[in-house]
Parts: C-alpha cells; structure tokens; sequence
C-alpha cells in the first residue's frame, strides 16, 4: 500500500463530520409543511360551516363554490370536516406512536443483552407478533369502549413490537462497537452503558422510526374509525368519513369518500418524507 | 504484575466448538513492556481480550487464571471486575476512531470515566484531570481537544486521546491491542513513543499486540510468538531476533525482511 492511499483512507474516516446537507433539510420540509399547515389551519382558521353540525337544506351537494369538497347525505360539509379531522386524527396518531417508542425503546435496549432473559423476552414479541395485531386491536377496542385511552392502546399494540425489534437489532451492532468495548474496559456499569453509549447511537434509526410508526397509527385509527369502533358519532374522523362516503360511491357521490382518503395519503406520504430525511440527516453522525 | 496460567479461549457455535488460544501461560513484571506477536487468526485479539476480562461477540468458553496484582480476573464477580477495569488495568483496542463515542465530547467521556470510578468532584476537576492526561500524551492544546468530538481529530490525535482515556485512572497495567496498525509510519512512531514514556514516566506495565515485528524490536523488553493459538515461542527480544528457535518465528521474520525490502 503507497504513502498516498494510506493517507487518503485516514482522511476518510477524518471527513465524516455531520453533514448538514441542504436537500435534507428541504425533504424534511416538504414532509413537515403540508401536516403542519392541515393541523394549525383545523386549529386557528375558522371554518367555512360547522362540522359537528349539519345544513339539512344542504344535502349530497356535489363540489362547488360554496361546498369545496360537497356536501355528504346528512349535510355535513366535507371540507370542514376533512380539516376538522386533522384536529382529532393527528395529536392521537403522535401520541401513540410516542407511548410505543417510550415503552419500545428501553425494552429494545436490554433486549439487545446476553442471555436467556433477553432470549425470552424475544420470543415474547414473536408471539405478540403472530398475532394479527388490528384484529386484536379492534377487538379491545369494541370491548372496552370507544374511549381515547383505548384507541392509544390499540396503536401501541401494533406499533411496539417493530420498535422493539429495530432498537434491538441495532443495539446489538452497536454493541460491538469499540467504543463500547472501550467503556466496558474503563469500567462503565451495563445500565450506563446503555443509556450513555448505545442510546444515542441508536436515535437516529428510532427517529425515523417514529415518523413511519406514526403514519402508521393514522393508517390504525383510520381502520378502527372505519369499522365504527372508537369515535363517538358526531366527531369527525378521516376513518369513518370514508365510511360514510363508501355507502353513497355507487350512487355517483364520489367526493364523500375522495377527499378524506387523500388526505390520509398525503399525511402518510408525508410522515414517510420525513422518516427518510431524518433517517438520511442522522447516518452522518454513526 | 500479571501472571496468565493455562489460558484457553474456546469459541461456541452452532457448528462446534473451536479453541483459538491453547495453554497460553506467561508472566510480566512490573514496568515491563512485551509484545505478542503473530498473524492475523492466530488468537491474539481473542487472548488478550479474555486477559482483560472484555465480553466478545462470539460466545466462548474460557479456563484457566489471569492474576492481577495477586487476584484472579477470570474468577472475580462482574462487580469487582468493573473497579479494576479502568483503575488497575487499561485497555486500548483496535482503530482510534472507533474507541471514541461519536456521540460524545470529548470532556464529558473523561468526565464519564471518572464519574464511573468516584475519582472526580465535579465536571471542572474532571476537565482538569482529563488536561493533565492528555498532556502527559503530548496532545499540546488539550483544553481545544476536550472541547471536540471524535471526529474532529486526526488518527494520530485520536490515538493519543484513546491512551489518555485509557491511561486517565493512572492502571499499572496497560493493554494495547495493535496501537498503530491504522496509522500511517511517521505517526506509528510517536504513538509507540507515548506508550514508552508511559513507561518510564509512570513505570506501567505494557503487552502490545501487533503484528510488526519492527515495533518490537524496537521498544519491547520480551516477546511472545502465537500460532494457531499456541505461543509457539518467548524470550527476549535480542535472543528471539538472533537465533530464531522455532521455524515459525523464522518464517515470520523473513516475510518481514521481505516486505521491508
């Protein structure tokens, strides 16, 4: 090996400082936006009708003017209601999928040990795994009430296990880094080791994460509201908007139905931007 | 100082077993710098891990003592084992870069370090302890360094931080495994330089895995030779150099001539 290719391998391993890079932050904006202007504009602006309450002299009216997205067979405005979803559907979808991190994160950590324990423990997610999770879901749900709590726990129930098994698959590479080795060797406890080593090397994997698994969430509650468990009737949720607007697609009344769904896509295809931008954010610094 | 009796590494796999380090027995006095020497596989890295009490990957089984100061690694509990790590015994493993926390400035791992043994009363006696050691490995602005991450170094820099951390706690016993394998010659140098003004300064111990021969016959006292995971052959550097015993050691030194032609 020349003098020269030996020192261009140490520059290598030198020039990997955080990147910064630009296109990284505009994607992680092209995923921000458009959730945060659907969320404060249910929150701040006012909206053109009610949607809590129905216009019985406005009924199955087709997109116009006056009803941007039409009107659904009670008279409710769609538009409204659509924004007005955001308000319900979104702080849930996070909030979930917070709890799942929260419990998923440290369970992952010390799943990624040695031991029968943490064998165990794996074994454990399989099962829960096997199962078909929005079933099960669904299932608590309808049981227990249609109460937030629930609908959170539901969320919790699907999205935990993948948290717990990602967490773990990186905890163990990041295990064997040398600089685990180093603090072991220095005399760190293993608790410590976790928290202080393995931890922040794992966050940037868990923060896309996050974003997926909330995209995820909305994609539950959407299911759950859709079926009818979980929401008490008059709130409105993008779930059982489409639930409404399926029942009257055939009668020609596409819009009940449309404008809802793309607005689940776009807050999906939105969460998922951001997990690839912060996912391609945070690599610089492993 | 540290007395290795009847050592053997076993790795555990699904396939079998395989033993990687066969009946490794040596002893080093106090003040002593030896290296091991041998080629890649030949149980090197897996013995001195297992020396130095470090989990592997690989699940593995582990017989014999390795006595330090009188007590036996190999059979103290995991809690007495972690106050010797660090206090009595330093280790500095492979590549600089990956033995510093990217995550981390460099103070608060000092601090992390001496935190960990009760050794620090606050973060500022922290920095000031973490100062005086990279001075002691002539890193001239050590207050800059502290300062930085990992990445902010060069290999050299890093290298001398990694000995600093390692050496922080002042260990008698310092092992270092292949210190200057990524770096390049002129830096190599300076490097073995620090760890034999360690040495003389602090009068530490030190086993020095490598497998560059020139590095050991230039700074070490003995040498140990590994094959397969046997010592195949020890003694002292002059004697090992001049009339090679085992075949080994003679094909070991003419692939060197070789290289260095």
């Amino acid at each position: 090996m020349s003098a020269i290719s030996m020192g261009e391998g140490i520059g290598a391993v030198e020039a990997h400082p955080p990147r910064s890079k630009p296109t990284d932050y505009a994607a992680l904006a092209l995923g921000v936006v458009p959730i945060a202007l659907l969320y404060l504009c249910g929150l701040l602006l006012p909206l053109p009708y009610s949607p809590t309450h129905p216009d019985v002299a406005a009924i199955s009216l087709a997109p116009s003017s006056q009803h941007l997205f039409g009107t659904d067979a009670s008279g409710f405005d769609v538009f409204s209601r659509v924004i007005a979803s955001a308000r319900v559907d979104l702080p849930l979808a996070v909030g979930g999928a917070a709890l799942a991190m929260l419990i998923g994160v440290p369970v992952g950590l010390v799943a990624s040990s040695a031991g029968w324990g943490a064998n165990a423990l794996m074994r454990v997610v399989d099962a829960i795994q096997a199962l078909p999770l929005l079933i099960v879901a669904l299932a608590v749900v309808a049981l227990a009430g249609d109460h937030i709590g629930d609908v959170l726990f539901a969320i919790m129930l699907v999205v935990t296990p993948t948290f717990i098994r990602l967490v773990r698959s990186q905890a163990l590479v990041v295990r064997n880094a040398r600089y685990v080795e180093a603090a072991i060797a220095s005399g760190c406890r293993p608790g410590r080791l976790l928290r202080v080593h393995v931890l922040p090397n794992v966050s940037g994997i868990v923060l896309a994460q996050f974003a997926i698994s909330v995209a995820n969430a909305i994609l539950v509650i959407a299911a759950l509201n859709f079926l009818g468990v979980g929401v008490s009737p008059p709130t409105p949720t993008w779930g059982s908007m489409i639930a409404t607007g399926a029942g009257v697609i055939d009668q020609g009344q596409w819009w009940v139905a449309l404008f809802p769904s793309l607005a689940i896509l776009l807050v999906v295809v939105c969460f998922n931007v951001i997990a690839r931008a912060v996912e391609d954010l945070t690599q610089g610094r492993r | 100082m540290l007395e290795v009796n009847e050592l053997c590494v076993t790795y555990v796999s699904r396939g079998g077993t395989n033993q990687v380090v066969r009946d490794l027995s040596f002893s080093l006095g106090a003040g002593e710098m030896v290296g091991l020497v041998g080629e890649s596989g030949s149980g090197k890295s897996a013995a001195i891990h297992a020396i130095a009490a470090l989990p592997r990957p690989v699940k593995s089984v582990i017989t014999g003592a390795v006595h330090l100061n009188g007590r036996d690694l190999l059979s103290l509990p995991p809690k007495q084992v972690r106050q010797i790590h660090g206090t009595e015994l330093g280790f500095v493993g492979q590549n600089p870069f990956g033995c510093l926390q990217p995550t981390l400035a460099l103070h608060k791992q000092f601090h992390n370090i001496l935190k960990a043994h009760r050794r620090t009363s606050s973060k500022a006696d922290s920095r000031r302890q973490a100062q005086a050691a990279l001075e002691g490995v002539g890193i001239l602005e050590p207050d800059r360094v502290l300062r930085g991450y990992a990445h902010h170094l060069s290999g050299g820099m890093a290298q001398r931080v990694v000995i600093a951390m390692a050496t922080a706690l002042r260990p008698r016993m310092l092992i270092a495994d292949e210190p200057t394998t990524a770096l390049d010659p002129t830096v190599q140098l300076q490097i073995l330089d620090v760890l034999s003004d360690l040495r003389d300064r602090e009068g530490t111990t030190l086993l020095i895995v490598t497998h560059d021969l020139g590095v050991v016959a230039a700074y070490c006292s003995r040498v140990l030779v590994m094959k397969s995971g046997l010592v195949v052959e020890q003694g002292d550097v002059q004697t090992l150099f001049e009339t090679p015993a085992h075949p080994y050691t003679r094909e070991l030194f003419a692939q060197e001539e070789l290289s260095a032609a």
